[in-house]
């Protein structure tokens, strides 16, 4: 019986551990450079960090993206937010922030990683498909398509 | 703390509401033709014939238009057109680009011009772009793109990475500012000064409350300038100029606002008070000539 409830209670230990790493608290930060620029696909550099691995790339991936969306990649093609009016906390980018952001990932590479007491740190090469990304947002309503 | 926990609410919920607006209304896609840069008095013909650089440079900015979904109006084809109106034929000589762009029915124009660079150091391409509001002249969006400097005589590569670096650039701002249009409605230019050879003035009282026909007028434009906006430069005995009236760029049904549907009205309004009205209309400027007396039916 004892076994039992020890096992029950490792369990929830690490169900809770997988949960904190999964809900960790991801911020925007303005660490991202501009690559080069190839038709659609922009690429750029970013550096994030997390407490765990696998949330890791997520987060360079998302801070990316943020950039992209929010605030602009300066010295490059899109130096203007893809979205104006809105920021992360829009419920129409829910969706797009916590799991569809991968269809405009069309390459994704760590070229840096280092690990300190707490956290994890990375520098992602991530390369995003401008145009569908843009398709998805005027599909979603959350920008306008080109025009008054 | 609470009432700046309220003030931020406000705002986010503002913030929405306004984006949620500009998101609603149906797009009206704006007529584009992309011409290039022509010296004063020169033939936009000449100018697109004699540059291959600017005809490659002109394509992929039409590319860029098509990509976003905007068709753009030909510049050649539009040529082709107007010469084969009898009505302009006389005029052929004269392809200006005031007198394309204001045949050709663009709401907006981009002007082109690139230009070859050579150094021992290698070869670039610089490209100027300017996008121009057709209907009152005003720059909307102007970039220059540079390619890198390479060790080739391939300009055609060249100008499409030149292109290539500010077009997204370019249509972006443009989108900024058509939002800016849509909230804020386009500025026109309103003047109003009585017939030289009449004892109307502006001055004169024209009911019975004592208000003067400067005052009235202005209180029309206040009641009917998009969101209230306007600006009244000055007033003498024989002239008000507005130098800024906000006109909506769709109407309440969703079709497009024109002049003329603001410039009716105001003369209906100038009738209802006993004036006749001469009225010229050029570009986003509006003159209307005052005299006493309403024109015959």
């Amino acid at each position: 019986m004892r076994g039992i409830v020890i096992c029950i209670l490792v369990l929830l230990i690490q169900a809770f551990d997988d949960a904190s790493a999964q809900t960790e608290k991801f911020q925007r930060n303005g660490l991202v450079e501009f690559i080069r620029s190839e038709g659609q696909v922009i690429t750029i550099s970013s550096k994030h960090y997390a407490k765990t691995k696998n949330i890791l790339k997520y987060h360079c991936e998302r801070n990316a993206l943020e950039n992209i969306l929010f605030r602009g990649i300066p010295n490059s093609n899109q130096t203007s937010p893809m979205i104006e009016g809105a920021n992360e906390l829009d419920a129409r980018l829910a969706e797009l922030l916590e799991s569809d952001y991968i269809q405009f990932i069309t390459n994704s590479q760590c070229v840096e990683s280092t690990k300190s007491k707490k956290f994890y740190y990375a520098t992602q090469i991530v390369s995003v498909d401008l145009q569908a990304l843009r398709k998805y947002l005027e599909d979603k309503k959350v920008i306008r398509k080109f025009g008054l | 703390m609470r009432s700046f926990l309220r003030l931020l609410f406000t705002y986010s919920i503002f913030s929405i509401t306004l984006t949620a607006q500009v998101n609603n209304r149906p797009v009206v896609q704006p007529t584009i033709m992309v011409v290039p840069f022509a010296k004063e008095g020169e033939r936009l013909r000449t100018a697109y014939e004699n540059s291959e650089v600017n005809r490659i440079a002109i394509t992929k900015v039409k590319e860029a238009f098509d990509k976003r979904g905007v068709n753009t109006i030909d510049l050649i084809g539009k040529l082709k057109q107007t010469n084969n109106n009898t009505a302009l034929q006389q005029e052929q000589a004269n392809e200006t680009m005031d007198q394309v762009v204001s045949l050709s029915g663009a709401d907006i124009y981009v002007v082109v011009e690139a230009t070859r660079k050579y150094s021992p150091t290698g070869n670039s391409v610089t490209v100027i772009l300017t996008a121009y509001d057709a209907f009152s002249g005003e720059s909307l969006a102007n970039k220059v793109g540079n390619s890198p400097l390479i060790y080739t005589d391939n300009f055609d590569k060249l100008i499409e990475k030149a292109v290539e670096t500010e077009i997204d650039n370019l249509l972006n701002t443009l989108q900024e500012k058509f939002t800016i249009l849509l909230n804020e409605g386009r500025s026109i230019v309103v003047t109003i000064g009585v017939e030289s050879n009449t004892v109307l003035t502006l001055e004169k009282e024209i009911n019975d409350s004592g208000d003067l026909l400067s005052e009235v007028i202005e209180d029309w434009i206040k009641a009917n300038a998009f969101k209230g906006n306007y600006h009244l430069q000055g007033v003498t005995r024989n002239k008000m100029i507005f130098d800024i009236v906000k006109i909506p760029i769709h109407t309440p049904s969703g079709t497009n606002y024109r002049l003329r549907d603001f410039t009716s009205e105001l003369r209906k309004y100038l009738r209802s008070i006993n004036l006749s009205t001469r009225q010229t209309v050029q570009g986003n400027n509006v003159v209307f000539t005052l005299s006493e007396g309403k024109e015959k039916e």
